[in-house]
């Protein structure tokens, strides 16, 4: 039989990650740096790639010109207007199909059925119905939104411990109490983690919709950009849109922090 | 003292969940300002009943009657008191509270919160999160949140089980000098011998499932002063126990081989 002397070692390590923000950061400093240095030494083509430099210096004479407002301008009014819409009409359809019993099935056939469907694919029959103009890329992007999100919600409510909404039922609280004071909130961490999924969707298709068919927005500038091989406007607009998806997760952020602050 | 006097009669109720009978022939009264007890082995149906006495569960079978009055400022007459708590964890300690409130105007509620806060002795721990309260600490929530209402009965659903020996003990003193205090007809669920001879005026002893009335032990003494220790006390647990052992062994047999 072996025999054993010394301390116990210690074997709970690792397996726990945590944030680091300064690596983050880091990280995205250093990979812009190491970029910048390879187009300075020649190893990458600024004809095909542009220096961040280049690119720093285009963002800031668009910004200087109000080109950069005038379509970040039409983007930003297209992704509220179409990101609400399909949010607010998500949500009150995901309740519906997550406490009605005559909608649930009827309205996961249908969600089902349709949630697959690529929306840019429906670009062209939005123009068809709604016309050239605001309507058909408010129409892709509320609807890119409108799926997810009622998934999302339905999954949220599904997920509220029943044992609180009898809790509520057995103090008498009324159908709309429970709604309202139970099950949104208790839906709403699924909900807004979902916010995170639609915004990123509704960015795409902004995108994908400003680029069949618009004279304004990120989109199109990027495809005018491609189209005259000025690839320093190009990858500003594409920074643009980058920065565009970081603030609006930012925002999601902030408002996880203040609306689920008691988690 | 709570101004209302309800009888709740249990009369011929069965209930099943599909195959499985749970309930069979329960014939009830559970007088006003009394504590009835409801002991068992496990799967017996006693908060299948409590949920059928509480309007939560629709019986097979059988009705629950109600005989009485009910006080004016009462808002609720039937009023749970969860074994899980069931607080909402996005509403603090005064929020879960008036939750339940919402018939009264801001002044009132924001005045009875206060109240039952202070009886229950969280007026420190008002704008906490249950979160961060122990568990003890948040079936104090659930026990204020169901003062507030006012009840006319309270339906208790084994309220200490899910804490530690230490608070358990606690929280009994509190219960039976509240419980007497108020006077409110209570149908308490547990399975917990020393739980029912502290608190019960009335311990109804449910067969194996289906649930039958087995046996009903009286105690005819104040809830308050009634010793743990007290020989005739511990006579009545241990006759409670000699009437549960062979069914409660039963059912831990089956649910074993379940």
């Amino acid at each position: 039989m072996p025999e054993i002397s010394g301390p116990v070692p210690f074997r709970a390590r690792g397996f726990a990650p945590r944030s680091i923000p300064a690596a983050a950061a880091g990280t995205l400093i250093g990979l812009v740096l190491l970029w910048q240095f390879g187009a300075s030494e020649g190893v990458i083509s600024t004809q095909f790639l542009p220096a961040p430099i280049s690119i720093g210096t285009a963002l800031m004479q668009l910004a200087r010109s109000g080109e950069l407002w005038k379509h970040l301008g039409a983007s930003l009014s297209r992704l509220a207007i179409g990101w609400s819409l399909g949010t607010v009409f998500g949500i009150a359809a995901g309740f519906l199909v997550g406490i009605a019993v005559w909608a649930r099935s009827p309205g996961m056939a249908v969600v089902s059925a349709l949630f697959p469907i690529p929306k840019i694919a429906l670009v062209p029959l939005f123009i068809i119905w709604f016309g050239i103009g605001e309507g058909s890329k408010i129409a892709t992007l509320g609807f890119g939104v409108f799926f997810p999100t009622v998934l999302n919600t339905a999954a949220g409510v599904d997920a509220v411990p029943r044992g609180l909404v009898r809790m509520g039922q057995a103090f008498g609280l009324s159908r709309a109490a429970i709604i309202w004071r139970i099950l949104l909130p208790g839906a709403a961490p699924a909900i807004i983690s979902g916010f995170r999924v639609t915004s990123s969707i509704a960015i795409i298709l902004l995108v994908a919709a400003e680029m069949i068919g618009a004279e304004r927005g990120i989109g199109a500038f990027v495809l005018q950009a491609g189209n005259l091989y000025d690839t320093d406007n190009l990858l500003a607009g594409i920074v643009v849109l980058s920065l565009l998806g970081l603030t609006v997760a930012w925002l999601l952020g902030m408002v996880e922090r203040v609306l689920l602050r008691w988690r | 003292m709570s101004g209302s006097r309800l009888r709740i009669s249990i009369e011929g109720v069965a209930h099943r969940y599909g195959a499985l009978q749970v309930l069979d022939g329960i014939d009830l009264v559970a007088e006003p300002g009394r504590v009835l007890v409801l002991v068992g082995p496990s799967g017996c149906g006693k908060s299948t009943l409590l949920g059928i006495v509480g309007g939560l569960i629709q019986p097979d079978a059988g009705r629950v009657m109600l005989d009485g009055h009910v006080a004016d400022d009462c808002l609720n007459v039937m009023t749970p008191v969860f074994q899980d708590f069931a607080l909402l964890p996005w509403r603090s300690v005064a929020g879960n509270v008036g939750l339940v409130l919402g018939r009264l105007s801001r002044a009132e509620r924001a005045k009875r919160v206060r109240e039952v806060l202070a009886l229950t002795g969280l007026e420190a721990f008002a704008d906490a999160w249950p979160k961060e309260l122990s568990g003890g600490m948040r079936q104090r929530v659930g026990i204020a949140r169901a003062l507030a209402v006012r009840p006319a009965c309270l339906l208790m659903d084994e309220p200490l089980s899910a804490l530690d020996a230490q608070t358990r003990a606690l929280l009994l003193d509190e219960f039976a000098e509240l419980i007497e205090r108020l006077g409110t007809t209570t149908v308490y669920v547990t399975h917990n011998l020393n739980e029912a001879v502290r608190l019960g005026h009335q311990i109804v002893v449910l067969s194996r499932r289906p649930g039958r009335i087995k046996e009903i032990v009286t105690i005819d003494r104040p809830i308050i002063g009634r010793d743990e220790a007290d020989p005739a006390l511990l006579k009545i647990q241990a006759q409670l126990w000699a009437l549960i052992r062979d069914d409660a062994a039963a059912a831990a047999r089956e649910r074993v081989h379940a």
